[in-house]
């Protein structure tokens, strides 16, 4: 068995004990990805990320009649559709059509206020279900550093900010007040370090492989095989099973590199895909393999495991966590950030083609897209931009899409 | 009774029309902003995220930002990044971006790139990031004194002055006068959208100076939700069918100000109507108490709106549970036209029939 498919395996193991645990009746959390899981975690809180659930009830194609109901009771049609998918199908009722049979009422809700409409969708959860809900400010940072990863693993502070750290740090303290009630148990700060201190190891390991997979001569993986390897132990991050994963997944890698595996024998162009997760339509990735030879070798997922959560904890695993979530999700969108780490990380891939998905309707991921790919272009790396939607596949239209790529990579070729 | 052709002049020509008398001009971006501290350090707010309204026919192109601007961008964001390449804030000495304006932080950040990657010159006024946060939880009280006295040394560095409590509480004095001479105006109608939103472009004593009776329009109550909308339309569409009641959209009410030259923020934090007002609760009250003696509650929003459409149906509820109309006109242009206008006018008038 490959180490995705161990992975999937355990995930799935794992996700129906969490589906009995939740459908039994234990206390659960619904949160934002931008949060700090780390927390739940820690405490023992079963939870479910409200942007993986959208996924899965866009793997079940089930978006088209959720993104109709959500107009049906009165939403407007360019609400952000990435984070609201789960609201609507809880508002819906319906619980037989959902993926589980539904979700019961969470205990806990957490988000970020990282873009605008985070703060309200909770807050509509929070009213149909009665959970306690814990938003967390998000102060943007005045004067974005862009080479921001040189100095997130160590030098945080002033990356982020004494002030935004102490405010994220402040109002984690009601968070972990409120897990201690819910579980009856105390936060153990020595013990939180430790684990923040394996999800670190955890990290390094997955460095390690974006670099081995980056330097290799051909793609040994393409990002549909990555994604379970690198997302599945990170939602388990810090745990033995995840440290176990990576570290197998390392191993798997070094042995494909030594025997010359390759995704696509004939790889002539390696692409990146920038933007989430194509939920619906997954097989996309490899549509362009045995006509032009043209890889996905690189997501995000895999790179930001490194620069997106190594933060040395100063003998302060709060504040360190602080600095991991205070701009998780902005990095990835927000000039200058994003668009410094992609032209980094393209060259650090050598990548030749970008696709990028522009989600329109989810404005904080959309916006930023043309600063980074102006900079990719100035930077060699041809751009296709894909106007569609991460969950959504009501516009999405496979067959011009494809059309858009083939076109790009024939001009490359002929170029 | 005509506005007052000062506050004409100013409501018109905005930030291009303002004398600044020998003041540093300080460009302000969305709401929240303590104005008194400007005033006190000798600077002059403008506001720069409305355009005067001659942009809409010949405001400036700019290729460059044409190039970084996605079409999905927010307008009052894409016409300021515009009128920014093309020098219009050049004469300023700062600008100052609120983080919880919708439009706000992409404004900052895109400008802020512009120069960074060199395709505009980093020369003219230096850009800053608002931060304060809407909320009075002890956490971000902390959090928003460091923000007041972060401002205020870039207020000092930029403008060249120390911060003087006698020159603070007079210009918080004249705030507030001019606050209460604001609130005496009617809440509906053009002329008293026109004469309250000119002092954006007018010191407080020019423009409580300049301020005088305006008529109120009868008829039945009709309030106004959605997102921000810097010109009357809204008011000129109601008219002859009613009067507005309460305008809740930024722009359309009046503007939050620092009452207290001791505490600049009190007031400011607390503004419920805010649309990153934390916890997000408070905002879906102050929409309901703020409506509740309308009979006809008109939404209309901007078609990139992130915030103001979770609230549609939850007001919608509301208004109708009390026996009153809600009318969702769904996306209104920047700049609506003819036929807009039109659409909107039949189905208000459709609703109070």
């Amino acid at each position: 068995m490959t180490c995705a498919a161990a992975a999937t395996a355990y995930q799935r193991d794992w996700l129906k004990g969490l589906r009995a645990q939740i459908t039994a009746g234990t206390a659960y959390a619904f949160v934002n990805a931008d949060t700090p899981h780390e927390l739940f975690h820690f405490m023992g809180v079963p939870m479910v990320t409200n942007q993986w659930w959208s996924a899965v009830i866009a793997a079940k194609q089930l978006a088209p009649h959720y993104f109709d109901r959500m107009e049906a009771l009165g939403f407007h049609a360019h609400l952000p559709r990435y984070s609201s998918l789960p609201l609507i199908a809880q508002m819906e009722a319906d619980f037989d059509r959902q993926p589980w049979g539904g979700l019961p009422a969470p205990a806990i809700l957490c988000a970020r206020a990282s873009s605008d409409e985070h703060p309200r969708i909770f807050q509509r959860w929070a009213e149909l279900t009665g959970a306690d809900l814990h938003i967390l400010s998000a102060p943007a940072v005045p004067d974005p550093a862009p080479d921001w990863w040189a100095q997130a693993r160590t030098d945080w502070e002033g990356l982020y900010g004494s002030a935004r750290l102490d405010l994220m740090v402040a109002e984690m303290e009601p968070l972990i007040a409120a897990l201690e009630r819910l579980t009856g148990r105390d936060f153990d700060l020595a013990g939180f370090a430790a684990y923040m201190a394996r999800i670190d190891e955890q990290e390094r390991i997955l460095d390690e492989v974006a670099d081995k997979i980056a330097n290799a001569k051909k793609c040994p993986i393409g990002i549909a095989e990555q994604m379970p390897n690198v997302m599945i132990p990170q939602w388990h991050r810090g745990s033995d099973w995840a440290l176990s994963h990576v570290c197998a997944f390392r191993d798997e890698i070094d042995a494909r590199i030594a025997a010359g595996e390759a995704v696509c024998e004939g790889e002539r162009t390696r692409m990146m895909w920038i933007g989430a997760g194509l939920w619906f339509d997954t097989s996309f990735y490899r549509a362009f393999e045995d006509s032009h030879g043209a890889v996905f070798a690189w997501s995000m997922y895999l790179p930001f495991a490194a620069d997106g959560y190594i933060r040395a904890d100063h003998g302060d695993p709060l504040r360190a966590l602080a600095a991991r979530v205070s701009a998780m999700n902005e990095q990835l969108h927000q000039p200058p950030w994003v668009n410094e780490w992609l032209v980094k990380e393209a060259q650090r891939w050598r990548i030749d083609v970008a696709v990028m998905l522009v989600p329109e309707h989810d404005r904080f991921s959309g916006y930023g897209s043309y600063f980074a790919r102006e900079a990719l272009k100035a930077a060699g790396v041809r751009v296709v931009e894909i106007l569609s939607d991460m969950v959504d596949p009501r516009d999405w239209d496979r067959a011009a899409m494809e059309a858009q790529v083939r076109a790009a990579l024939d001009q490359r070729e002929a170029a | 009774m005509p506005v007052h052709a000062t506050l004409e002049h100013a409501f018109r020509t905005r930030a291009d029309g303002a004398r600044a008398a020998g003041a540093a001009r300080v460009g302000v971006f969305g709401e929240g902003v303590p104005l008194p501290l400007i005033a006190a350090m000798g600077g002059l707010a403008l506001d720069i995220k409305a355009p005067p309204l001659s942009d809409a026919a010949d405001g400036p192109h700019s290729a460059v930002v044409a190039a970084v601007t996605e079409p999905f961008l927010d307008a009052f964001a894409a016409r300021f990044l515009h009128r920014f390449a093309a020098g219009a804030f050049d004469s300023y000495a700062t600008l100052i971006f609120a983080r919880d304006d919708v439009a706000g932080l992409a404004s900052y950040q895109y400008a802020l790139e512009l120069r960074r990657s060199g395709r505009l010159p980093a020369t003219g006024p230096r850009l800053y990031l608002w931060n304060m946060l809407h909320s009075d939880s002890p956490p971000a009280l902390a959090f928003n004194r460091t923000e007041l006295a972060r401002l205020s040394d870039h207020l000092a560095e930029t403008l060249g002055s120390v911060p003087d409590p006698d020159k603070l509480s007079a210009a918080v004095a004249g705030e507030t006068r001019r606050a209460k001479a604001v609130a005496s105006l009617p809440s509906g109608g053009a002329e008293a959208f026109v004469a309250r939103n000119a002092g954006r472009w007018m010191t407080s004593e020019d423009h409580t100076a300049a301020l005088g009776p305006v008529a109120q329009t009868d008829g039945p109550h009709i309030a106004l939700v959605g997102s921000a909308c810097d010109v009357p339309v809204m008011h000129d569409l109601c008219s002859g069918f009613g009067q507005v009641c309460a305008d809740l959209q930024d722009y359309g009410r009046p503007r939050p100000i620092a009452e207290n030259a001791a505490d600049l923020l009190q007031s400011l934090a607390k503004d419920p109507l805010a649309v990153r007002a934390a916890p997000p609760d408070r905002f879906t009250r102050a929409l309901q108490s703020g409506t509740e003696t309308a009979e006809l509650v008109v939404a209309s929003m901007d078609s990139n709106d992130d915030s103001f459409g979770w609230e549609l149906p939850i007001l919608k509820r509301a208004t109708e549970a009390r026996g009153a109309r809600f009318l969702n006109l769904g996306f209104r242009p920047f700049r609506p036209d003819a036929a807009w206008q039109d659409r909107a006018r039949g189905r208000i008038a459709e609703a109070l029939a």
